[in-house]
Parts: structure tokens; sequence; C-alpha cells
């Protein structure tokens, strides 16, 4: 089944994006490690003659940042290049098993992070993502490549390829806003800039918000594509399935990050709980929103994986 | 009125606002509270995603479950009795769970009403003015030291969409009030009525819409869909159930070929698993395919018809061996499944040491008569089948899977052990002891036979086609077997209601996101001009009155100097 020459140009594609991902992750430690080395040289006139000083610049290195993105590009062409000629060699869109999703995924991921980085010129952003997509890459290495004929419950060529994809887009976007979130909260929050050779934590957190608002209606969307699927294949919208459940997690998960960006205090101040809850709780515990878009990203990893590898349900054909 | 406030207000009689009606409008009204429920929601669904949720059809039979709950005990030990109390094997249809949802439902529509009125209010009419120290502590603020007049200050704001007020004029100062579209106010509404609508379509579903599923059988007449009779009920029958297999033996298709009847009219149509097929307003889902059913029928010693339908093994199998004899020149002489012909009962009562029985009959090729006999034998023991055979020259000799023996230059193989569809029959017309075994192996064909014990002396072999007459003058006619699919046949007013909501949700979202209101409040004076403004956080608002600042000080034909003190 499928055409074999394809399937291996695919797998040589998926391998040279794999290859130039591990190149560009070294690219990205270089060029934010640049930041932290690069000196400059300071002049001055004193009374005992003039007196050179050398000290950081926190500016990386232009042409560094310039090859870490065209590497980034190079990965994306070549993942690219790996899904469309698995997609000629399958005969339909590559997104029915774990081996096909993951590198899809990961096409997804890089091209969502090179468009942020292009749209925010937060170059640094990548010394988060790329090591997410290389890993997301090292994980599909692990999965059979066989070409199995589609199962009857996916034979909806529309709707497979618009459910999966609007799923796997939704999911690589948030995977931005996950980057974006860590460096806002290492950097200590909106105002924080605990360190200099990376982005502020207000232009991250920016970032990362624009990529969830951008992310949050596509996963809403494709849950509800799942649903129209879900009705026309099984006859139901919903059956707490374990991949259907796990995605609405994720969503409302996002959803507490809205509210929690809208509401200022802790949960335990509303009225009626703070008669409950001891004021040294209420005072005590107010994490930043932008901690459920951490949450979020565990919750997509395991709405991927764990509900793929380990819990049966009615998607466990996406297994591997 | 918040609890703090209430106390403060010390010995002032309660207002109505204290009442716990309007505590409990506050607290489902207020974001922090639903923060709550979207996480209390959060892990509750999680928990019913890690533990192991009981299937439905176990739910209702109480020896299924208990079945299913000492499984789950290897798992969760003394835990599990407690779990399974308190619903945390059936999360999903627990009552906490569905209180949970009445919970944030309630709490969803306590807000969208609630913000219903104010919405209108602040997009029909807005604040237009705002105090002064407003300009010097909003959070997006920005000024341009520049001489112009409050027209074209107005002029910029409407060039870049602002719909522009001149609110009044003091001291000297002109202000203004712009906003952007404000309709986009409606946006989260929208969202949060969608939940709504969600909920009505949901709702429409359960108690309004129709759902059974029905097994249906080839060669079966039509099925009726209601419980009731009468002028509007529904026959579906089975002309074709399909299982389509490629070349490598994969499943690659299901369908049904079913024709729908209501009173003279007749719809056929074709359901698959991705397409349901329509037919008077129902839909017709492909839910299941079985291919364990046989078509019997029995007559009686007068020819009457006694039974003429199918008979269903409804899943239930039984274990055999399946063998493969080949002679010394290495011709293959059987090569099937060997389906149990008797039972060894054991001495003791119970089943534990019950031995299944079968005659594994090999005739020459030679075509002399001759004819090999071994019996065979087979039991579980400790989880495992435990295979024997013994015959001439042959002792009792132990099997496994893969193994073989030797005997009278015969090389017995047990190539496996298979399942096959296998049922008791209680009350079986011309069964002498009512009871009847019912066995489908394949043959060396692959095309499945009959093997029925208890109603003769010796086993019948019902081939398709085939008769078989007991002693009693009982006929049975095996019409070979016969292909069955659940078909869901259902009827759900609440889609129209659920797309709406899904379309809803997603105008709500990209309003709020994409198109969000800005409402900016502008003091011209003289020498300078001020602004003020709300919009969402990421809007970048301060950017866009910082552009706008710096525009207005570059048109200023004579800028004043920023030294200039502060209005």
């Amino acid at each position: 089944m499928g055409n074999p020459e394809m399937a291996d140009l695919s797998i040589y594609l998926f391998w040279t994006g794999l290859t130039t991902a591990i190149i560009a992750v070294v690219l990205y430690i270089a060029y934010a490690a640049s930041a932290s080395i690069s000196l400059r040289r300071y002049a001055a006139q004193t009374s005992a003659g003039t007196v050179t000083m050398v000290s950081g610049s926190g500016q990386p290195n232009a042409p560094l940042g310039r090859l870490a993105t065209t590497t980034t590009g190079v990965v994306v062409l070549a993942l690219g290049a790996a899904v469309a000629t698995r997609w000629v060699a399958v005969g339909h869109a590559p997104i029915s098993n774990l081996y096909e999703f993951t590198v899809a995924f990961a096409f997804g991921m890089a091209a969502a992070y090179l468009g942020f980085e292009t749209y925010s010129g937060m170059r640094r952003l990548g010394l988060v993502g790329l090591p997410i997509v290389l890993a997301m890459l090292l994980v599909a290495t692990r999965f059979p490549t066989d070409i199995v004929p589609l199962i009857p419950a996916l034979q909806n060529g529309p709707l497979l390829t618009i459910h999966v994809s609007v799923m796997m887009i939704s999911y690589a976007i948030l995977t931005v806003a996950f980057c974006g979130a860590v460096i806002y909260l290492a950097q200590g929050g909106e105002q924080g800039q605990r360190f200099s050779w990376l982005p502020s934590g207000e232009a991250a957190g920016d970032l990362s918000h624009q990529a969830i608002k951008l992310g949050f209606p596509l996963l809403g969307l494709g849950i509800a594509l799942g649903a129209w699927w879900a009705n026309a294949a099984w006859g139901r919208y919903w059956g707490w399935d374990p991949k259907e459940t796990s995605a609405l997690v994720t969503w409302l998960s996002i959803a507490a990050y809205f509210h929690a960006r809208s509401g200022s205090g802790s949960v335990a101040s509303a009225p009626g709980i703070r008669k409950v809850v001891p004021t040294r709780i209420r005072r005590g515990w107010r994490p930043d929103p932008m901690w459920w878009v951490v949450v979020m990203f565990g919750l997509v990893m395991f709405t991927y994986f764990g509900v793929n590898l380990w819990i049966s349900g009615l998607h466990s054909y996406a297994g591997v | 009125m918040t609890a703090r406030a209430t106390a403060a207000d010390g010995a002032r009689p309660a207002s109505p606002g204290s009442s716990p009606f309007k505590t409990l409008w506050d607290l489902l009204t207020n974001v922090k509270f639903a923060l709550l429920l979207v996480g209390t929601a959060l892990v509750a669904s999680m928990l019913g995603v890690v533990i192991p949720q009981m299937p439905a059809p176990m739910r209702a039979n109480p020896a299924a479950r208990d079945a299913w709950l000492e499984l789950q005990r290897s798992d969760f030990g003394a835990l599990t009795t407690p779990m399974y109390r308190t619903g945390l094997f059936d999360v999903f249809h627990s009552p906490w769970f569905s209180g949970l949802w009445v919970v944030i439902i309630v709490a969803v529509t306590v807000c969208t009403v609630s913000r219903l009125r104010p919405t209108i209010r602040s997009v029909q009419r807005p604040p237009l003015r705002v105090p002064d120290r407003y300009f010097e502590t909003a959070h997006y603020r920005a000024s341009a030291n520049v001489s112009l007049p409050p027209v074209a200050v107005a002029n910029r704001l409407r060039a870049k969409h602002y719909r522009v007020l001149e609110t009044h004029s003091e001291d000297g100062a002109t202000y203004l009030f712009a906003d952007r579209f404000p309709w986009t106010s409606y946006g989260t509404f929208l969202s949060h009525l969608a939940l709504l609508m969600l909920l009505v379509g949901g709702l429409m579903t359960v108690f309004v819409g129709f759902d059974r599923t029905l097994a249906l059988a080839e060669t079966t007449s039509g099925a009726p869909v209601f419980d009731t009779p009468g002028p509007g009920q529904i026959f579906v029958k089975m002309i074709d159930a399909v299982r389509g297999v490629d070349d490598n033996g994969n499943v690659v298709d299901f369908r049904s070929h079913l024709e729908v009847t209501r009173g003279g009219k007749t719809i056929t149509c074709t359901a698959t698993v991705n397409d349901p097929c329509s037919a008077f307003g129902y839909r017709l889902h492909q839910a299941a395919f079985f291919d364990d059913v046989a078509r019997l029928r029995i007559e009686g010693p007068g020819g009457q018809l006694l039974y003429d339908d199918i008979l269903d093994f409804d899943g239930e199998t039984a274990v055999v061996p399946s063998f493969r004899v080949t002679d010394s020149a290495g011709a293959v002489l059987f090569d099937e499944d060997l389906p149990q012909m008797g039972l060894d009962a054991g001495s003791s009562p119970g089943r534990d040491d019950d031995l299944a029985l079968a005659q594994l009959a090999i005739a020459s090729r030679a075509g002399d008569g001759a004819v090999a006999s071994f019996v065979v034998s087979w039991r579980q023991v400790a989880g495992q089948y435990v295979v024997a055979i013994a015959g001439p020259g042959l002792d009792p000799t132990r099997i496994d899977p893969g193994g073989s023996v030797e005997s009278s230059g015969l090389r017995i193989t047990l190539d496996h052990l298979a399942s096959i569809p296998a049922r008791q029959v209680s009350d079986l017309p011309g069964a002498p002891d009512g009871v009847a075994i019912f066995q489908m192996p394949s043959g060396a064909d692959g095309v499945p036979y009959l093997y029925v014990t208890g109603i003769d002396s010796v086993g019948a072999v019902l081939e398709p086609g085939q008769e078989f007459v007991n002693t009693g003058n009982f006929s049975y006619f095996f019409g070979g077997r016969v292909e069955a699919a659940g078909i869901n046949i259902r009827r759900d007013p609440g889609d129209t209601f659920i797309w709406l909501a899904v379309g809803m949700a997603m105008v709500g979202l990209g309003i709020t996101f994409y198109v969000p209101r800005r409402r900016l409040w502008a003091k011209v004076t003289p020498n300078r001009v001020l602004f003020a403004g709300i919009a969402e956080r990421t809007t970048r608002f301060d950017r866009e009155l910082r552009k706008m600042s710096d525009e207005l000080e570059a048109s200023s034909p004579v800028p004043v100097p920023s030294a200039s003190p502060p209005e």
C-alpha cells in the first residue's frame, strides 16, 4: 500500500529536519549566550590619562541570530516537505497515527515559532521553542513509520484533514504561547528582567498572550469539528472519551487563564469564599495567571501523548 | 455589597443588598469564583480521564459491574470500594460531576444576565466625562505638547475610526470623548451566551431527541424502531451488512445497506461509519458489525415450522485447538479448528476439573477407508490452556501451540488456539434434554459450519444449506452464517442549537480578541493635548496613544517646549 519511494523520501526529509533542528538549537543557544559575552569597549579621558573599560554590551550577535532563524526556516521547509511527501505516499493527510501526527506537530510548532519570531522580532524565544521542536522529532523516531490503510472510522477525508489539522495548528500555536510564558515567568513577571540576555517579561508575556488569543479559538474550533465528526461517525457529539475530555480540559485551562487575567487578587477572595478561607491563605497564594499557560502546555502534552499511549478510548487508533 | 462593607455598616439596618440572594448573586458573578469553577471542572474532568471508567454496558449489570470492580482491585486495592462509592469510576455520570456543571451553567447564566444591562449601557450611554486627575493616573495615557484646536484633534481621531463627541469646555480646556468599535463589547456577552445555547442544545438532545440502537441481521424481517405500534412506526431491514477487508487482511470498510419503511413508503439507503443515512427525519448510523450470527430453521416431526430466525451468538465464544495434520509426504490432510465434542465433568461438582474433549479423525489419502482417530482434550490451568492428544501408537501427550507429535505416519501440529462463536441454548425444540450447544467453527475452506451437541446422541455437523434430522424426527437446517450490524437510529432536534452555539462562540471570541473596543478621553488645552483611555490590556493601546501624540506633535505648526509646566 502507498508509494514506497515517496515514503522513503519523506523519511529522509524527516531526518534532514531533525538534524537541522539540532543545529538550530545550538545556534539559538550560541545566539543567546553571545548577548552575555559580547563586549563593548569604553574610553574615558581622566586626569590620569585615557582609561579604557570593557563591559558586556547585552546585545547578542546579530549574524548568529540570522543564521539561527535561517536554520529554523530550513527545519520548517524540510519538515513541510516530509509531511507533503508522506501525504503523497499514504494518499491522505498524514495525520492518522502517532508518527505522522508527531512529525506534522513538530512542523506546525517550527512554523508557528518562526511566524511569531518574525512577527515579534523576539529571536531569543528560540531558546525554548526549538528544543521543544527537537524533542518532538526525537520522540517521533520512536514510533513505527509503517503505512497502513485507514481504518473505517478515519475514512472521512475532509474532516480528518480539517479537524486534526486545526487541532495540530492550535497545539503548535499554544506551544509558542508556552515558550513566551516560560520566559515571562523566568524574568519574574510583567515588570521583571532577571536575565538581561532574555527578552523582557513584558514582551514575552505580550507575545504569549497574542499566541493564546490565536490558539484558544482554534482549539475550540478543533474540538467543535471533532464533535461534528463524532456526531457523524458515532451518532453523538460528546461522549466523555478520554481524548475529547482531555482536549476540553486543555481549553478550560486557557479559559481559566483569561478569567485569572481579568480578575485581580486570588480566587480565595471571592465573595462568600473569603468568609471561609483563612486570611493567611487568601493573601499568600496569588499565582501569576501565566502559570495557567504552563498548566495548559502540560495538558497539551498529556492529551497528545498520555491519552494516545496510556489510556484507551475511542481515539486509541491514533496510537502507535 | 460585600461582607466587609456590611460589617463596617455596623448598626445600620440590613439593606436589600445584604440578603443571601444578593450574596449568592455576587458570588456567581464574581470572576474569581468563575475561575474556581473552571479549575474544579478541569480537575474533575482529568480524574475521569486518568482513572479507569466503568464501560457503559456494565453500569446497568450488577454482575458485570462487580466483575469489573474486582479487576480494578488489583490496581487500587482497599481504595476501590470508596472510589466506587464516590463515583470516581464513573465520574461523568456521577451526581457531583453533574452538580458541578449545574453550578457552572447557573453561574454562566447569571453572568450573562447580569452583564447584559451594563454592556448595553456601556455601549449606548458610555461615561462621557472623567475627572481631570484621570489624565494623570490612567493606565493608558499620553500627552502631546501642541497647540491644536479641538476640532483638529477630533478630526485626527475620526480618521482613526473613532466616534468623537465634544463633551464640554472648562477653564479654557475642551474635553472630547472618543469611542471605537463600541459594539464589540457584546463579544464577551455573545461567547457566554453561546455556552447557554450549547446547554439548550444538549438538553434538547437528551430530553426531546430519540436514540435507539438495533442489532439487525441479514435475512431477517424489518425490526420496529419504536416500542409503541402505530401509524408512525418505522421498520428497518438489513439488506446487506458488509465488512470490507483488503488483500492484507486489514479491515477497510463497514457498511450496511438498509431498507427503511414507514406506512407504505420505503427508503433504501446505505450507512457507513462516517456517513449515516437519513430516512423519515431520522439518521441511521453504522454503530457495530457482527459476523457471529447463524441462520437456523427448525421443523417438528410433522414438518411444522418451529423456528426460522437467526441464532445470535452474541459475542460468546469458546477456545478450541486448531490442528494441522500432514502425512509423511508432506501433504496437508487436515487444517482447521476442532470444535468441542464432549465434556468430561471430572469428579468435583465444580467446573475446575472439567475437560473439553474432541475427536480428530484423519482419513488416509490412499482411499482405502482407513481412518486414524485421535482423542484431544484441553482444559484451562492457571489461566493457560493445556492440550493433550492420544491415539493409535501415541500415549497421551501434552502439546503446546506450535508443537507437533507424530503417530501412524502423520505429523500433527497444534497450530494455535482459536476462539470460535459458541453458545448454549436452553429449551431448544427437539433437544432431548432441552439444552444444546452450538459452535460455529470455520472449515478448511474458511466457510463456517455449525457443530451442535445436545440434539442427538452424536454431535451434528451442519454445513451451510445442510439439514440434520435427529432421532425424534426434528430437522435442523443451517442457512449459513449471516452478517449483522448495530444500527443507531437518532433524531436530534438540538443540533441546530449546538452549531449555532459554536458559531456564536467563535464570533464572540473573534470579536473579543481581534476587534477590541477602545474608549478615549481627550483634554485639549491651548498648548497641550492629554489622552487617557481604556482598552484590553494587550491591545498595545499605550503604543497607539504614544504614536498618536507623536503624530500630533509632528503636525503641530508651533511645538511648545516640553519644559512647559503640566496642566
